[in-house]
């Protein structure tokens, strides 16, 4: 049976060759009165006449163009093109004060698309100042400047999601309108609605700032800390709070640790052993309590110390509300990408750290939204396409040196091998004591001979120091050692190695600095689509073998490797393949123990 | 050169569209705008005024009636024309009307325009207001007798009022909108359908 629209276009596609409307109905008795309304209806909107174009505007376009085709037959740079749209007054006054000194004619108009890597980002800026001259009025003013300091977030997302590494000057110029508008906004209290957006907009930039640690030009380091210091202090100056960040205390970076919160001395707390200052200057943490569980984010000094930013207490009963993917994407839409076979969708809010291709291997921070997956930041994932994964190392042992977090980076020395900590490293100590002895999983990638931590979770005490426990893709074998994610693992003599790309997981233990296999638990080859890998809260273990992490579903074959106990609420680091259907099938899930 | 071109603007009313930008076996239409466009590939001015009278005209149309909003349709179509401009040399004809191919463009600067409004956080001023006492179904109606069509496909999704500007204003033939959405033809007269039902059902609401 034909569906309406089908019948409906037939008509339409008739009628725009001459059938009259009744002919067409004729041949759908049953479907006439809905098909005439809706015919009479297209009818009328294609009698709707044009909007025609102003000719002032449309004689100004011509100009441009026609500059532009003759730029392009003498072989010049094109102009850029430009959306003046909300910036026409200020296009207009950056164009009189240009007119009046007689500058660079042109220079100002070509800059208003310009990111902060380009030579005409200066004169943006520039134009940008000369709109807040001719502001006179105070509230206008602060309403300006806060919105400049948005498009500075713009520039920020625009740049990573060209791959490119943060320059001071975008720094600079976000913390210098934001410093302007909330000094403009102290003398006028009475503007509540800009002292919210105020207060609020500062929080996301804070927020976004915060995780870009390792995407700042290492000479703008000095321009992160400041901008980290005026955007936290813009939040407690509009709250009315007293004190303030200084940039000396974000000088050496930040620090992401989760544990549970215990009191050490006046205003100094320790989560999992490390010491964290917790003031009135920490966002969310006024009423924390002994023992509670928290997210902390905090600025490492130049001193070494950490400050605590902000602190979120998360309940210890409810499931995290964040899951991370990684894998290659299968397809991108305007609002979602599918990766692994999960469909994520993406907002303006996501931070894009690369841009989308499919095929390309891709992590995904994953905020579960009311029941929908929503992506907060997409990052190159730790292999090439295709090979995904290939050289991300899951390690664990016992920590064997003294560890000091006063650094941005450190050597941890865990189970022999070495891995270097770096600020973007998740600290989670909700099981345990960062101390020398303690057990700890290590989620690292290979770069360049180093081991660089991603993640570390500590577990517990280690029973056996001795014991250690490795995940990754064998990268190479010979007779008497296998090389995984990067590290050498000394292998039963009688052990058949699987084809290069294969998970290989075991248990074993440590020699000196060598890990020496005893218990190959999976051996397995993903085929051309790679691994997918799932790590979050397990929020289902359906009886049909479907698990939920977060709300990604995944298929647990009766073959798949567990090691743990499964447990809802459990944290669950699941390595996957799909097969042809596109179905994700679990191979081997290493459950944590719920804390 | 300009004001020679200018002189074919004038509009006239249209019918429901007789496909005239269809896919296909190529029309005498589409040759010739072949041809014209393979002049303006070699930046021959007077092939390029012309393209720039048919287009822009045709693109601040599309634009105004998803925007809403004077000017910033009038910036959007100096945009899709620098890109037009811009890209040219990359045009070649293998069947699909030169016309999709710069709708294309000017679809992809319509989303890029709404991210980066989104990324502003700015408040789109021609939604209509929640505190407003005016039903939907006669300020739609109320828009479609004063021909102020884009005001009635505010209440569309994206997708719909794509379909119904392409459509029934630019007169599009279904394969050329599907190539201009990156949709397939089915969608487009499932979304066609969906569009003038809902338009319809907003309008009569009322009257029920």
């Amino acid at each position: 049976m034909r569906s309406f629209g089908s019948i409906l276009d037939e008509c339409l596609e008739a009628i725009g060759r001459g059938e009259v409307l009744e002919s067409c109905l004729a041949r759908y008795p049953r479907q006439a009165d809905e098909l005439r309304a809706q015919i009479r209806l297209a009818q009328r909107i294609a009698a709707t006449p044009h909007h025609p174009p102003r000719p002032v505007a449309q004689a100004a376009g011509w100009h441009q163009f026609q500059a532009q085709a003759q730029d392009m037959r003498l072989g010049r740079k094109r102009h850029v093109s430009l959306n003046i749209g909300w910036l026409r007054p200020l296009t207009i006054a950056a164009a009189l004060v240009i007119a009046v000194i007689g500058a660079a004619g042109g220079s100002v108009y070509a800059s208003q698309d310009a990111l902060p890597d380009s030579p005409l980002y200066r004169v943006k800026l520039t134009s940008e100042d000369v709109r807040v001259w001719f502001t006179f009025d105070d509230s206008r003013k602060a309403e300006l400047l806060l919105d400049q300091s948005n498009e500075r977030t713009g520039e920020i997302m625009e740049m990573l999601s060209r791959g490119k590494a943060l320059p001071g000057n975008v720094l600079s110029a976000m913390r210098d309108r934001n410093a302007r508008a909330v000094r403009i906004l102290e003398d006028h209290p009475d503007q509540l609605d800009l002292v919210t957006r105020a207060r609020e907009q500062s929080a996301e930039q804070e927020d976004l700032l915060l995780v870009l640690w390792s995407d700042v030009d290492e000479s703008a380091q000095g321009d992160y800390a400041e901008a980290v210091a005026t955007l936290h202090n813009a939040q407690l100056r509009t709250a009315g709070i007293p004190g303030s960040v200084k940039p000396d205390d974000v000088a050496a970076g930040v620090m992401n640790i989760s544990g549970s919160a215990q009191p050490a001395a006046e205003g100094v707390w320790l989560l999992g052993g490390v010491e964290v200052r917790l003031d009135m200057r920490t966002l969310g943490g006024a009423a924390l309590q002994s023992g509670q569980p928290v997210h902390v984010i905090a600025a490492r000094g130049a001193n070494g110390r950490l400050l605590a930013l902000s602190v979120t207490t998360t309940d210890g009963e409810q499931p995290e509300q964040k899951y991370v993917v990684s894998g290659t994407v299968d397809e991108i839409g305007d609002n979602e990408v599918v990766i692994a076979g999960q469909r994520i969708a993406l907002t303006d809010k996501t931070l894009l750290k690369l841009k989308l291709e499919r095929g390309k291997n891709v992590e995904i921070r994953v905020n579960d939204v009311g029941g929908e997956a929503v992506a907060a930041s997409v990052e190159r994932g730790s292999g090439e396409s295709e090979e995904a994964a290939a050289t991300l190392l899951a390690f664990e042992g016992a920590i064997e040196n003294d560890v000091s977090t006063q650094n941005a980076t450190s050597d941890w020395v865990v189970g022999g091998q070495e891995f270097t900590v770096t600020p973007d490293t998740e600290i989670d100590v909700r099981d345990g004591t960062i101390k020398k002895g303690a057990l700890a999983r290590v989620e690292a990638v290979a770069d360049d001979g180093e081991a660089i931590a991603k993640r570390i979770i500590v577990l517990a005490e280690a029973d056996d120091e001795s014991a250690v426990h490795l995940e990754g893709v064998l990268e190479k074998s010979d007779d008497e050692s296998w090389t995984v994610g990067g590290l050498e693992v000394a292998v039963p003599a009688e052990a058949e190695p699987p084809e290069v790309g294969s998970l290989v997981t075991l248990d074993g233990h440590r020699e000196d600095r060598r890990v020496v296999a005893e218990k190959l638990l999976t051996t397995h080859h993903p085929g051309r689509r790679g691994f997918a890998l799932i790590r979050g809260p397990l929020y289902q273990i359906g009886d049909s073998g479907v698990w939920q992490v977060g709300l990604a579903t995944v298929e647990v074959p009766a073959e798949a490797t567990i090691r743990g106990e499964p447990a809802v609420g459990g944290r669950a680091f699941i390595w996957a393949s799909r097969d042809d259907e596109g179905t994700l099938r679990a191979v081997f899930i290493n459950v944590l123990r719920t804390h | 050169m300009y004001v020679q071109a200018l002189s074919g603007l004038a509009g006239k009313p249209r019918d429901l569209p007789a496909s005239k930008e269809e896919a296909g076996p190529p029309n005498d239409h589409i040759l010739q705008e072949w041809q014209l466009v393979q002049r303006a590939q070699s930046l021959e001015e007077s092939a390029l005024a012309s393209l720039y009278t048919t287009y822009y005209p045709r693109v601040y149309n599309y634009a105004f009636l998803h925007l809403g909003d004077v000017q910033a349709a009038e910036d959007l179509a100096s945009e899709v024309m620098l890109k037009l401009l811009e890209s040219i040399r990359k045009y070649q004809f293998r069947g699909m009307p030169f016309s999709a191919w710069v709708f294309r463009i000017a679809r992809n600067k319509l989303i890029d325009l709404h991210r980066r409004r989104r990324r502003r956080g700015e408040v789109d001023l021609t939604e209509p207001l929640a505190s407003m006492q005016i039903s939907p179904q006669v300020l739609a109606e109320r828009a479609l007798d004063r021909g102020q069509i884009h005001l009635a496909l505010k209440y569309l999704t994206d997708e719909q009022r794509q379909v119904i500007v392409l459509k029934f204003i630019e007169g599009f033939d279904n394969g050329s909108i599907a190539r201009i959405l990156g949709r397939s033809e089915g969608a487009v007269k499932s979304l066609q359908h969906r569009a003038l039902h809902s338009l319809r059902r907003i309008m009569t609401a009322e009257a029920h």
